[in-house]
């Protein structure tokens, strides 16, 4: 088949090289990526403010989250995180197998983290333990309800950004398969791997702060 | 000229690079888990943020590249953070000097906690 051919990419009209295409492409990223940081900042802000006034309710409330579930996924994430620089890499060697496989463990690696979260989140609907009048359940501290809030929009986001990545990565697969990437064009992987290691990043603190509060 | 201009932005990281930073982060994950079992008091806030910051300069300067990245990226990632800070610095500071000044939601529009009473220390034993 097509397999050892590399399709040669065509440099768009407006752009003066294909090293400008690239840094353009990339400079949009980081705007992307900067307006992301401040977004989930935002959310940090909430959290902060909440933990300062009901500190003996988040310490009540981390216990119903399992650290254990928490930090597998943490190494999942770290893992996909590694996966996707490797993709990276082994597209600018021109090693077409290797970029392919790195590709396909980072999606099985996001497939895990949204499974465990899947599960976690299951047992926290099935204790009614559910953001604002949502909530069901027993607890000492009567604001219990807000950390769930502010639980489930965390991770709910950041889930959600996990599952539009697994769309990138498969569209990244399928251009990969056609042979579209190679050591002269790798645009589309290095801006979706950026994006990777921004979900990446949002769960390093989002990890010790929701699970491992003491 | 086409090859020259390829070559300044396209840095090819060694593998063992990339790997390093994957064991530091491992490492570093471990870590901040064994350290949660430690009571610093009011530091302990603190220490988890700051291993989660030596975590995200590595994915930062290293994953995404910023180490070698040495254009206008650069700036408006810093950029960012300084706005963060000062984000962050001005709510941290005004909301411990306010206090909690919240009238009770019940006594004021009548909305109820939807959380189920518990006795202190119960909560234990109902998980």
């Amino acid at each position: 088949m097509s397999m050892m051919v590399n399709k040669p990419h065509h440099v768009a009209h407006h752009f003066a090289s294909e090293s400008q295409e690239f840094e353009s492409a990339r400079l949009g990223m980081w705007i992307f990526l900067v307006q992301e940081l401040l977004f989930f900042g935002a959310l940090f802000v909430a959290y902060g403010i909440f933990r300062w006034w009901h500190p003996d309710m988040f310490m009540e409330a981390h216990k119903y989250l399992s650290w254990k579930w928490g930090a597998f996924n943490t190494v999942v994430l770290i893992a996909s995180s590694f996966t996707m620089v490797m993709a990276v890499r082994s597209a600018q060697v021109n090693q077409r197998k290797s970029l392919i496989s790195y590709l396909l463990l980072t999606l099985i690696f996001a497939g895990v983290f949204l499974g465990v979260k899947y599960v976690e989140y299951m047992e926290k609907i099935h204790h009614g333990l559910l953001p604002g009048h949502f909530f069901s359940a027993q607890g000492v501290s009567e604001y219990l309800h807000l950390f769930f809030g502010i639980y489930f929009t965390m991770t709910g986001l950041h889930g959600l950004h996990i599952l539009v990545g697994m769309g990138l990565i498969a569209w990244l697969l399928i251009r990969a398969l056609r042979g579209e990437f190679h050591s002269e064009f790798y645009t589309p992987l290095e801006m979706v791997g950026l994006y990777w290691h921004f979900v990446d990043l949002v769960w390093i603190f989002l990890f010790p702060l929701l699970y491992l509060i003491g | 000229m086409k090859h020259d201009d390829h070559a300044s932005h396209h840095v090819i990281v060694p593998v063992k690079t990339y790997a390093a930073v994957f064991l530091s982060l491992l490492f570093l994950t471990f870590i901040t888990v064994w350290i949660a079992q430690f009571d610093f008091g009011s530091w302990n806030l603190l220490v988890a943020l700051s291993v989660a910051l030596v975590k995200a300069t590595l994915v930062v300067m290293i994953f995404m590249g910023l180490k070698w990245n040495k254009s206008f990226d650069r700036f408006a990632f810093f950029a960012c953070l300084i706005f963060l800070f000062i984000f962050f610095l001005l709510v941290f500071v005004d909301i411990p000097l306010r206090g909690y000044r919240g009238v009770e939601e019940s006594q004021q529009i009548n909305i109820q906690s939807p959380v189920k009473p518990m006795a202190p220390g119960a909560e234990n034993a109902a998980h």
